[in-house]
């Protein structure tokens, strides 16, 4: 199915690289480096030459904290769409919200994509996504509340749940009239997951890709990595290449990274390996 | 009769095409140059299968291959317009397929000269050829023994250490004895 984010449309095969931009003093990965709005657009424009199709632009860290208020959240990203969107018109901008007020705001100053990271815990941003026309995130959250980590929590079947979950919340949003199209699911390793969820739901990716919604990953440098090789942050870049291996053979669409040109090579390689991509430029025996 | 000599490189094939197309202006030119033979059907010369080959399983050649996939009919009539696929030395560089030989490019210029001459190509050292890894010459020398009115090269190079010629001759006699390789 073609894929459209706001005012961009892909391909039925392409693959998106979405690079992560902190618009936080406190993210767990870059811990504040982009927090100055000099240094967040400067990141952009990086991500932009690396080759990233869009950039996910979050003002609230994902992992418990301070509290941010709505207006604070807005101040943080609002005015920064806006500047991007004039900088980079070809650039789909994503931003990673929870609430409809923020969303509504930063749809108004030229984002593309709603990413609900929190898996629809305000049951009004389906309807700003549809008002606007841009795409939506549904991701899985095993019902956790919103910036709380995961605490003893089981499933029976870990994928049927994140099925069942992101599946509903993909259908809730094309009935409030989002369009198909714009539609993309996300089964959120470690959101309301423990590593042995992560590990399954990556092993099962395959079955996430039949449903026919559009798979995005977000498996950069996460604690399901770091616990698999018992590496910290700022060590699990292999790791998370060797997990975005498997979800790209299994046909993930999107995926959500800190490292854009490693995980480019990453996904296009998996791809030419399962046959959905030709290589780039062959000769070797072909002269 | 209307001749259009373009080199086997698997290349040109769409089973190894990549994102990227590494021979181009070649594929352009062979394009260009098989329209020039009309929309009947052509008659392909081209060096069967190796042995090698044919015991992996390979029964069609390359020249009949690319023919086909350029949507060509293909005939045995000797009156058709021939499509002889040859190509020169591969051994122009240090990262040619078949390493440097210091007589490739000497090779490689004699044949450049006889398909420009339209004739000479008897005088080439086949023997040589086949070291240097030519391949399908010998169908060129068997129709260089027509009389040929008019050439046209439309592409000359080794780019990848292999020498191609994408070129037109128009010959007067209206058959010659090469053997199809279809």
């Amino acid at each position: 199915m073609t894929l459209r984010l706001g005012r961009h449309s892909f391909d039925d095969a392409q693959t998106l690289m979405m690079a992560i931009v902190n618009r936080t003093p406190d993210s767990f990965y870059d811990k504040g480096a982009t927090w100055s709005e000099d240094k967040a657009h400067a990141r952009v424009a990086e991500v932009v030459a690396q080759g990233a199709e869009i950039v996910d632009i979050g003002g609230i860290k994902a992992a418990p904290g301070v509290e941010i208020s709505e207006a604070e959240e807005r101040e943080r990203v609002v005015d920064f769409v806006a500047k991007v969107r004039a900088d980079h018109p070809q650039l789909v901008i994503s931003v990673d919200t929870w609430r409809a007020g923020v969303a509504d705001a930063v749809c108004r100053a030229g984002a593309d994509v709603i990413n609900d990271a929190w898996g629809g815990a305000d049951p009004e941003l389906v309807d700003v996504a549809a008002q606007h026309d841009v795409a939506i995130i549904c991701t899985h959250t095993g019902g956790v509340q919103v910036r709380t980590r995961p605490f003893r929590i089981e499933y029976d079947d870990v994928m049927a749940a994140v099925i069942a979950d992101t599946t509903a919340y993909a259908e809730r949003a094309l009935a409030a009239g989002v369009a198909r199209e714009s539609i993309v699911i996300d089964p959120a390793h470690d959101f309301g997951k423990n590593t042995v969820h992560g590990l399954e739901v990556t092993r099962r990716m395959a079955e996430m890709v039949a449903t026919g919604w559009p798979v995005l990953v977000s498996l950069s440098n996460k604690d399901f990595v770091g616990e698999s090789l018992d590496l910290p942050v700022g060590e699990r870049l292999i790791g998370t290449l060797a997990a975005t291996t498997i979800c790209a053979t299994a046909g993930a669409r999107i995926y959500r990274v800190h490292e854009v040109v490693q995980t480019r090579q990453t996904v296009d390689m998996a791809n030419v390996i399962a046959g959905r991509l030709a290589p780039k430029l062959m000769i070797r025996g072909l002269q | 009769m209307r001749v259009v000599i373009a080199p086997p490189a698997p290349a040109l094939l769409p089973d190894y095409a990549g994102r990227e197309d590494p021979v181009g202006p070649l594929r352009a030119a062979l394009k260009q140059a098989v329209a020039w033979l009309g929309d009947g059907p052509v008659r392909v010369v081209a060096q069967a299968p190796s042995e090698v080959d044919r015991s992996r399983g390979v029964q069609q050649s390359l020249g009949v291959r690319i023919a086909l996939s350029l949507g060509l009919t293909l005939t045995d009539d000797p009156s058709a317009p021939l499509l002889v696929f040859a190509s020169g030395s591969a051994m122009r560089t240090e990262k040619a397929p078949g390493f440097f030989d210091e007589r490739a490019a000497a090779f490689d210029a004699q044949v450049d000269a006889a398909i420009r001459a339209g004739k000479g190509l008897s005088d080439l050292d086949l023997a040589l050829g086949e070291q240097l890894w030519a391949h399908g010459l010998t169908g060129l020398v068997d129709i260089a023994g027509a009389e040929i009115d008019d050439v046209q090269v439309d592409y000359a190079d080794a780019p990848f250490g292999v020498a191609y010629w994408v070129a037109r001759w128009q010959l007067k006699a209206a058959s010659s004895q090469a053997d199809s390789g279809s």
